[in-house]
C-alpha cells in the first residue's frame, strides 16, 4: 500500500513541486495551502506523515500541529517542518508540540525525501 | 416631429452662441474647471475598465504560463541533481520545450525566469547547479543582465536581485558600475550581487560607503553576506573605526554572527565613542561575546551614561554572568531610581547561573513591594517575554 | 480647489514611490532576521464575547517572526474573559505590571499554560469607560519596542505587521507610527474570523462608507504621507514607536477621538524635542471593519468623530500656523481646522448663501447652475480618482461590476451620501459647544453574517 503524505505550505510553487517529487516517489500525495484547509484534511484522512511550513494563513503551523497530535486518525502521525524561520525559541517549541523534525528553508529535496522515508519507516515498525 | 439629431443640433448651437468670455471670472472658471472634471471622469472611468480588463487578462494568462512551466520543470527538470542523471534526449527535449515557452511571449518569459529564480532560492544541492545551467542555457541571464542597463532604477534592483540568486561569474563587471550608482538602493542590491559571488572585492563597501545604511539595508546585507557559506571573510573589527556610523553597527552585528571575539578590545575602545548608539551596540556586542574581560569597563562607564545604556550594561553583564559583576548588579537593583534600571538590573541576576543567582538572591533583605514584583516576575516560567532591551 | 489638486499629486506620487520601492523586494528577509523589530499587538476588548475568541484567533495567526498578542478584557460584563480562559488554556501569572501610563487597575495577568499560544497575554482589569484607558495599559505590559494598536473585531490581513513595519526599517529618519488602509468588511465572505473574499458593500450606507475611506486614505492620508504631515493614524490600525508614545504620555483618556490626538501629541513632543521624526502612510489594504449600516449608529459613530476632532483641535490650539511647528503647523493643522473641521460649517454657510442669491435674483440661473454643476462634477472627479488609486494598488474586489457599482455610487454621492456627512458634522460641532450627550441605549452586535447593527462598544460610551 503506497504512503500517504500531506504537504501544507502557502507557496503554491514549493507545494506543487514537492507534490510532485513526493509522488514520483510512490507515495499518494495531498495539499493544502493554508492551515485551515490542513485541518479539515486531517479530520477526515489519516497520513502516513505530514510536512507543513509554519507561516500559514488562518491556522498557524504551531498550532496545525497541536490539532494534529489531538486529531483522532493522525494523533500518531510524524510530522515535519519545512519552515524559513530559524530562531532557535521557534525550533525548540516546534519540537516540544511534538514535531518529529524541522528543516530549515531552502532545502535539500533530497534529505527531505530521506527524513520522510525515514520517519514513515520507523513509525510504521514502533506500530 | 423634431428627430435626436436635430435636438442635438439646435444644443450645439446654442453652446456655440456663448461667448464665454463675456462672463464674470469666476463663471469663467467655474466651467472650464466643470468641463474638464467631466473629461477626467469619463478618461478614469475608462482606464478603469481598461487596466481591471488587462489586468485579468494578464493575471489568467500568468496563471496558464505558471501552470505549463511549472508541470514541465517538475516533470523533467527538478527530478534531477545534475544534468550528467538526466538522459540525453529528455535534457535536449526539455530545453526545446523551455526554449519555446521563453519565445512564446513576454509573460511566459518572466514567469520562467520568476519560476526558475524561486526555486534556486528555496532550494539547496546539486539540484540548484541544475537550475542555473539551464537558466544560461535558456539565455535567460542575458534578460537579467539587460535589466541593469534600464534608466530606472527599481528596474536595475530587479535585475541585481535576480543576480543575487543566479552566480552569473561573468557579470561582476557589469555590477562594477552599479557600485557607485546615485541611487543607495541600486547600490546595496549591487553590493549584495557582489557579495553572493564571493569576489575578491565584495567587502570593500564596507570602506567605501559613506551615505548611512538603513536597517533594511543591514538586514539585506547581513543576509547576502551570511547566507552565502564565504570562504574567506574578514576580521569585521577593521570597519569598527568606520566614519559610517551604520557601517559600524553592521560590522557588529556581522562580527557577532561569525563570533569573532578576538574582535572585544576594538568593542571596548567603542566604549569611548562619542556617538551613543554606537557605544550601545558596542555594549550589547560583548555581552553577547561573554566578554568577561570588559566586565570592569563596562561598570567604570556605568555613572557617566544615560539611562538607555545603563540598562544594556547592566542586561550585558547579565549575560556574561562570569559571577564578579552580582555584587554591583545588587547594588543597582537595590537602588535602582527608575523601572526600567530595576528591572534590568533583576533580569542580569537572574540570568546567571542557579548557584550563584540563589546566592544572591538569600542574600536581598527587606525588599519592597515592587522589588518582590520584580523578582517573581523572572521567575514566572510563563512569563518569557521581560520587556527589557 | 488647488488644495485638491495638490492632495492627487502628492498621493499619486507617493503610491508610485512605495510600489517601485517594493517592486523588487522580498519580505523573506525580514521574517528571517534577527533583528526585525519586534511587535506588541495591543487589542483592548469590552463585552466583545460573540467575536472575541476568532479575533484573538486571527491575531495569533500573523505573519511575523516576534509578536505578541496582548488582549486588554477592559471590565467586561459578558463571558468574554472566561472564553479566553477556556479556549486558551490561560492561568495567572505574577507579571509585574508596571503603571507608566496611570490607568483604572489591572486585576490579572494571564497567559496560556500551551507553548502553542505562548504569544498570548491577557490583561484583566476594571473598566476605565474608554478604549484609550485599556490600550494604555496594554501599552505598559508591552515588551517590544513597537505596538499595534487594533481593535478586536478588525479583521487583519495576515502580513499586516511585515508591511507595515517597512517604514520603521527603511527609513533612516526616526519613523514614529505608521498606518494603512482600513476597509469595509460588511459584505465580505467571513469564515471564522478569516476574510474568505472582498466584496463591495451591498448596503446603502456602508456603499458609500467604503467610498469615503478609500478617498481619506488613498487620497488624503498618502499625500499627508509624502509631505510628512500626517496627523492621524486611525485607532482601528497603527503601528506606534512605544517609547515615544510613553514620552508623550499614552492615549488620552479624555478624548473623543483618542487616535487622532495621541498622533498630534507625538508630533508636539517631537517638534518641542526638536527631534527629526515621519509618519508614514503605506498604500496597502491590511484591516476590515464593520461600519454602521444603519443610520442612528452612523449618527453616534459621525458626531462623535466631529467631536473629537473639535475637542483636539481646541486643546492643541498653539500649533495653529505656529512657525515653530512647521510642515504640521503651518499646513497639516490649518488644513485639519478649515477643510475637516470648519469645512461643514462653511459649506452649509455657503449653501445657505446660495439659496439666498437666488432667491434675491443676485445670481442668474445660467451662472448658478455653472458653480453647481462646477463643484459637483469636482467633487465627483476626485472620489472617481480614489477609486481609481484603489485599483492602482491591487484590485480588490474580483468582479468588474463592483467598481463599476462603486463608481456609480461616486456619481450620486454628493446628492446623496454628502448631505449626511454634512449634516451629523454639524450636528458633532453643536454638540461639542453645547457639551450635550446622546443616549441610545444599549444595542447588540450582530456579527458579520447578519449585518451590523452597532458601533463597538467603546463608541457608544463616548457619547
Amino acid at each position: 500500500m503506497r504512503d500517504r503524505v500531506l504537504i501544507v505550505d502557502s507557496e503554491i510553487l514549493i507545494n506543487k513541486f514537492l507534490e510532485s517529487r513526493l509522488s514520483k516517489e510512490n507515495m499518494d500525495v495531498d495539499v493544502a495551502f493554508d492551515g485551515m484547509q490542513a485541518v479539515e484534511k486531517i479530520k477526515k484522512n489519516k497520513y502516513d506523515l505530514i510536512l507543513t511550513d509554519l507561516m500559514l494563513p488562518y491556522v498557524a503551523g504551531v498550532e496545525l500541529i497541536m490539532n494534529i497530535k489531538k486529531s483522532e486518525y493522525n494523533h500518531e502521525t510524524p510530522v515535519v517542518v519545512l519552515s524559513s524561520l530559524t530562531a532557535d525559541d521557534v525550533i525548540v517549541d516546534v519540537l516540544s508540540i511534538g514535531a518529529q523534525d524541522y528543516i530549515i528553508k531552502p532545502f535539500s529535496i533530497n534529505v527531505v525525501l530521506a527524513k520522510i522515508k525515514q520517519l514513515i519507516q520507523l513509525n510504521k515498525t514502533a506500530a | 416631429m423634431q428627430n435626436n439629431f436635430d435636438l442635438s443640433g439646435k444644443l450645439c448651437l446654442s453652446i456655440l452662441k456663448i461667448n464665454l468670455f463675456n462672463y464674470p471670472l469666476l463663471i469663467q472658471i467655474a466651467v472650464i474647471v466643470s468641463i474638464l472634471a467631466v473629461i477626467a471622469i469619463f478618461l478614469t472611468l475608462t482606464y478603469i475598465i481598461y487596466n481591471r480588463t488587462k489586468r485579468q487578462s494578464d493575471q489568467r494568462k500568468t496563471y496558464e504560463a505558471e501552470n505549463q512551466i511549472l508541470e514541465e520543470l517538475n516533470d523533467h527538470l527538478l527530478m534531477y541533481d545534475s544534468i550528467e542523471e538526466m538522459p540525453e534526449n529528455e535534457l535536449q527535449e526539455t530545453v526545446k520545450i523551455l526554449n519555446e515557452f521563453k519565445n512564446r511571449s513576454i509573460i511566459f518569459q518572466n514567469v520562467l525566469v520568476r519560476l526558475l529564480i524561486y526555486f534556486k532560492h528555496n532550494l539547496t544541492g546539486n539540484i540548484t547547479r541544475l537550475i542555473t545551467a539551464t537558466y544560461f542555457n535558456l539565455k535567460l541571464n542575458e534578460i537579467t543582465l539587460s535589466k541593469l542597463k534600464s534608466v530606472f532604477w527599481f528596474t536595475k534592483a530587479q535585475g541585481l536581485k535576480e543576480l543575487q540568486d543566479i552566480n552569473d561569474y561573468n557579470s561582476a563587471d557589469t555590477i562594477q558600475p552599479l557600485l557607485v550608482n546615485k541611487n543607495l538602493d541600486v547600490r546595496v542590491e549591487a553590493y549584495a550581487a557582489l557579495l553572493k559571488l564571493q569576489t575578491n572585492s565584495s567587502f570593500n563597501f564596507l570602506k567605501n560607503e559613506e551615505e548611512e545604511l538603513s536597517n533594511w539595508h543591514q538586514i539585506l546585507l547581513f543576509d547576502a553576506i551570511t547566507k552565502s557559506e564565504h570562504a574567506v571573510v574578514p576580521n569585521f573589527a577593521d570597519f569598527l573605526s568606520s566614519e559610517n556610523k551604520t557601517i559600524v553597527i553592521l560590522s557588529i552585528k556581522l562580527l557577532l554572527h561569525y563570533k569573532q571575539f578576538e574582535a572585544i578590545p576594538d568593542l571596548i575602545k567603542l566604549l569611548s565613542n562619542k556617538n551613543e548608539q554606537l557605544r550601545s551596540e558596542a555594549i550589547c556586542a560583548l555581552g553577547v561575546l561573554d566578554a568577561e574581560d570588559a566586565e570592569q569597563k563596562l561598570i567604570s562607564i556605568y555613572p557617566t551614561e544615560r539611562n538607555p545604556n545603563k540598562t544594556q550594561i547592566l542586561l550585558a553583564l547579565g549575560e556574561i554572568a562570569s559571577g564578579s559583576a552580582l555584587h554591583f548588579l545588587k547594588d543597582k537593583f537595590l537602588k535602582a531610581d527608575h523601572y526600567t534600571i530595576l528591572k534590568s538590573a533583576a533580569a542580569a541576576i537572574m540570568s546567571h547561573p542557579t548557584a550563584l543567582k540563589e546566592k544572591i538572591l538569600a542574600s536581598l533583605k527587606d525588599l519592597d513591594e515592587e522589588q518582590k514584583a520584580i523578582i517573581k516576575h523572572f521567575e514566572d516560567p510563563l512569563i518569557r517575554l521581560h520587556g527589557v532591551r | 480647489m488647488f488644495t485638491y489638486l495638490m492632495l492627487i499629486i502628492f498621493s499619486i506620487i507617493e503610491i508610485l514611490k512605495y510600489r517601485r520601492k517594493n517592486s523588487f523586494i522580498s519580505y523573506d528577509s525580514l521574517l528571517a532576521s534577527q533583528y526585525t523589530p519586534g511587535i506588541s499587538v495591543i487589542a483592548p476588548a469590552y463585552n466583545e464575547g460573540e467575536v472575541i475568541r476568532n479575533g484573538v484567533h486571527t491575531l495569533l495567526s500573523l505573519n511575523y517572526p516576534k509578536f505578541e498578542v496582548i488582549v486588554i478584557n477592559d471590565g467586561s460584563t459578558d463571558d468574554s474573559l472566561q472564553q479566553l480562559i477556556d479556549e486558551y488554556e490561560l492561568v495567572e501569572v505574577d507579571f509585574a505590571y508596571h503603571e507608566e501610563i496611570v490607568t483604572q487597575p489591572v486585576k490579572k495577568i494571564y497567559k496560556s499554560t500551551n507553548p502553542v499560544y505562548a504569544k498570548l497575554m491577557v490583561i484583566d482589569k476594571e473598566n476605565g469607560k474608554s478604549k484609550a484607558d485599556a490600550s494604555n495599559a496594554g501599552i505598559n505590559a508591552a515588551s517590544y519596542p513597537l505596538f499595534l494598536c487594533t481593535d478586536i473585531d478588525c479583521i487583519l490581513h495576515k502580513d499586516t505587521l511585515l508591511k507595515m513595519v517597512k517604514p520603521f526599517v527603511e527609513e533612516k529618519t526616526h519613523v514614529i507610527a505608521t498606518g494603512a488602509v482600513i476597509r469595509i468588511s460588511n459584505s465580505c465572505e467571513v469564515e471564522n474570523g478569516f476574510l474568505k473574499k472582498v466584496k463591495v458593500p451591498k448596503q446603502f450606507l456602508p456603499l458609500f462608507q467604503e467610498l469615503e475611506y478609500i478617498r481619506a486614505f488613498l487620497m488624503g492620508r498618502m499625500a499627508w504621507s509624502r509631505i510628512n504631515g500626517l496627523m492621524l493614524v486611525s485607532g482601528g490600525l497603527g503601528l506606534f514607536d512605544k517609547e515615544i508614545v510613553l514620552k508623550a504620555g499614552g492615549y488620552s483618556h479624555a478624548s473623543f477621538g483618542e487616535d487622532l490626538e495621541l498622533v498630534t501629541r507625538m508630533r508636539v513632543y517631537m517638534e518641542d524635542n526638536k527631534k527629526k521624526y515621519k509618519v508614514k502612510y503605506i498604500p496597502e489594504s491590511m484591516c476590515w471593519t464593520e461600519v454602521p449600516s444603519t443610520l442612528s449608529v452612523y449618527a453616534q459613530q459621525r458626531t462623535r468623530w466631529t467631536k473629537g476632532l473639535a475637542q483636539t483641535l481646541w486643546f492643541h490650539k498653539k500649533v495653529f500656523l505656529n512657525p515653530k511647528y512647521k510642515i504640521f503647523g503651518l499646513v497639516s493643522f490649518p488644513y485639519w481646522v478649515f477643510f475637516e473641521w470648519l469645512a461643514p460649517i462653511l459649506e452649509f454657510g455657503g449653501i445657505i448663501y446660495y439659496i439666498y442669491i437666488i432667491i434675491t435674483g443676485q445670481i442668474t440661473w445660467p451662472y448658478a447652475i455653472a458653480l453647481l454643476v462646477f463643484i459637483y462634477s469636482f467633487s465627483v472627479m476626485i472620489t472617481i480618482i480614489s477609486v481609481l488609486w484603489d485599483e492602482i494598488t491591487g484590485m480588490k474586489y474580483q468582479k468588474k461590476s463592483e467598481v463599476l457599482k462603486l463608481c456609480a455610487a461616486a456619481i450620486v454621492e454628493p446628492l446623496v451620501y454628502h448631505p449626511l456627512v454634512l449634516f451629523f458634522s454639524i450636528r458633532g460641532n453643536w454638540f461639542f459647544l453645547t457639551g450635550r450627550k446622546l443616549h441610545w441605549g444599549i444595542m447588540t452586535r450582530s456579527g458579520f453574517k447578519n449585518g451590523n447593527n452597532k458601533l463597538s462598544n467603546y463608541e457608544q460610551r463616548k457619547l
